[in-house]
């Protein structure tokens, strides 16, 4: 079964229009969103996260529609989400905040409760200070619960925004170990737009730009719309769209015009995505 | 760690919902409630309030477990509650436990179950100071089961009021307005000889003497201890329901509920009067 289904969903917040007609699917395994900051991320995985509903389009979840009361409630109880800047209760230690959301999510047997919560904390590596206060704990060993708690229960579907974003190289590859092996077995929708967690982690990526879904592929497919168009040269080429000096020296242009001499590379997803977002982003970079 | 995640099953049993989640939830909430830090700086102010003024006498000790635990500790639940209650709309984290199976709602009857944990300690504290009064022989006259309930259920009120204000005025500062309120509206009502002082937030059943030591015994107002409880319990259910109002799916039960609750606060506070 396709997990998420996204169909033309719309969403404005005043006048400004977060989500312009965005359209993808996700089955099991990790499906990247990539895009800029302000790209509609955020806004589109708070609707898979069913607290907010779209103006116009349709969207399943699980095979349930988020937008009727019960097929909701039923998502819910299958549903991991972990916010882009999660509200920690600061006072709570790591366990009694897990412990929490555990019966928000309608564990309410304490013994099996208590049971599970190791378990999740467990998985993010965190037993060993469960009982410290989440005040005194690192960002990263904050996200760590934040992840742990989306994993109460065995989710079939988690949304994670953004959950490397601010942690050290250490912390990010960890955290990418770990999300990684969540998807084994279960979807998984991550917010990100880093391409380097992409190209690890996903096994389709949608990018969104301006509310706008520009592309919905495997990352492969996305890396095959740079190829012929990133060359490596002793000079900034004035027709490249984009174009940097990179530590040995030599130029990375990328734009549909080859300079003259210069050697054609393999693109990355990093030159794919570029190109696909355009100047805009350029100008960020 | 675990050396390859998700290898260990979840630990999930939805099927035996034998506890309703407000009750799994308040047996989290009601002990941390209790042992709030605004509550523990009450015990410290009723104690140094003791040391400082230390009246003697019959009258003190009954006024101790009729109308203190209202006065004083009651005002403070109103403040740790609201803070309880408020805690998801001031951490930005309400959206985020807004996509958990368990509504809004199930949080808010959690809150309010969760001041049964201030109750139950002030109900103690009144319980021991009972029998410890009796035994030291305190007491002219030992203040009756309701005359005591009087005192407690608006600790209560206090803590659900905590909670509808958590609800509906969910602003820095609005526990304080409410209180202030509170206090000018009880001012008024005591205000004067007249019997008005029965709608009060707490009542003074042992009478002031007229000169002399102020914990000397002056006999007990009048006034239907029943109907002044029933009075309170109204007031409390009014508070408990406005809090469910805000969302409630369907508003008319509720608002038909606290309309009910209403009547019979006012019929109750007519009836307690001598």
């Amino acid at each position: 079964m396709t997990a998420v289904v996204v169909n033309e969903v719309t969403k404005a917040f005043g006048r400004a229009q977060a989500l312009a007609g965005v359209s993808l699917q996700a089955g099991s395994g990790v499906t990247g969103l990539l895009g800029p900051n302000g790209a509609g991320k955020t806004t589109l995985l708070r609707m898979l996260a069913t607290v907010l509903a779209p103006d116009a389009g349709r969207i399943r979840l699980l095979g349930r529609d988020p937008g009727k009361p019960d097929d909701r409630l039923d998502i819910r109880r299958r549903l991991g989400y972990l916010p882009q800047e999660p509200g920690f209760h600061r006072g709570f230690t790591a366990f009694e905040f897990v412990d929490y959301v555990a019966i928000l999510k309608e564990m309410t047997d304490r013994h099996t409760r208590h049971d599970e919560v190791r378990r999740v904390l467990d998985l993010v590596g965190l037993t060993s200070v469960s009982g410290k206060k989440i005040r005194a704990l690192s960002g990263g060993m904050r996200r760590r619960v934040g992840l742990a708690q989306a994993l109460l229960g065995d989710p079939e579907l988690v949304v994670l925004d953004e959950p490397t974003v601010g942690l050290d190289p250490e912390q990010r590859l960890r955290f990418r170990e770990m999300i990684s092996r969540i998807g084994e077995g279960r979807s998984v929708i991550l917010s990100t737009h880093q391409t380097e967690d992409v190209a690890a982690l996903c096994g389709t990526v949608a990018v969104i730009h301006a509310g706008r879904t520009l592309f919905d592929g495997t990352p492969a497919q996305l890396v095959e719309q740079a190829a012929g168009r990133v060359w490596l040269d002793d000079q900034r080429s004035p027709d490249a769209r984009l174009a940097w000096r990179t530590g040995t020296g030599q130029h990375r242009n990328i734009g549909d015009v080859p300079p003259s001499g210069a050697e054609l590379v393999d693109p990355t997803i990093e030159d794919a995505y570029l190109l696909l977002i355009g100047d805009e982003v350029a100008v960020a970079v | 760690m675990t050396d390859v995640l998700g290898s260990t099953a979840a630990v999930t049993d939805r099927s035996s919902r034998r506890v309703p989640v407000p009750v799994a939830l308040a047996r989290l909430e009601a002990p941390r409630l209790a042992r709030h830090p605004i509550l523990l700086v009450a015990f410290a102010y009723l104690g140094l309030l003791q040391m400082i003024e230390g009246d003697t006498g019959p009258r003190a000790a009954f006024t101790m477990l009729t109308d203190v635990p209202t006065m004083l500790y009651g005002s403070f639940v109103l403040f740790a509650a609201n803070l309880l209650a408020s805690r998801e709309r001031r951490g930005a984290n309400e959206e985020w436990l807004d996509s958990m199976p368990a509504s809004a709602a199930a949080r808010t009857w959690a809150a309010q179950f969760a001041v049964l944990g201030p109750l139950v300690v002030a109900a103690g504290l009144v319980t021991v100071g009972y029998a410890v009064s009796l035994r030291a022989d305190l007491f002219v006259t030992p203040p009756t089961l309701l005359e005591m309930l009087s005192g407690l259920l608006p600790v209560l009120g206090a803590g659900l009021l905590g909670v509808m204000v958590a609800r509906w005025l969910p602003w820095p500062g609005m526990a304080a307005l409410v209180m202030t309120g509170l206090i000018a509206v009880h001012v008024w009502l005591i205000s004067g000889e007249s019997d008005r002082r029965l709608l009060g937030t707490y009542v003074e059943w042992a009478a002031w003497p007229e000169t002399g030591n102020p914990g000397a015994w002056a006999g007990l107002i009048p006034g239907s201890r029943g109907w002044h409880v029933t009075y309170l319990l109204a007031l409390c259910a009014m508070a408990a329901t406005g809090a469910h109002l805000g969302h409630a799916r369907s508003k008319l039960p509720v608002l038909a509920l606290g309309g009910a609750f209403t009547v019979l606060a006012v019929v109750a506070g007519w009836a307690q009067l001598p």
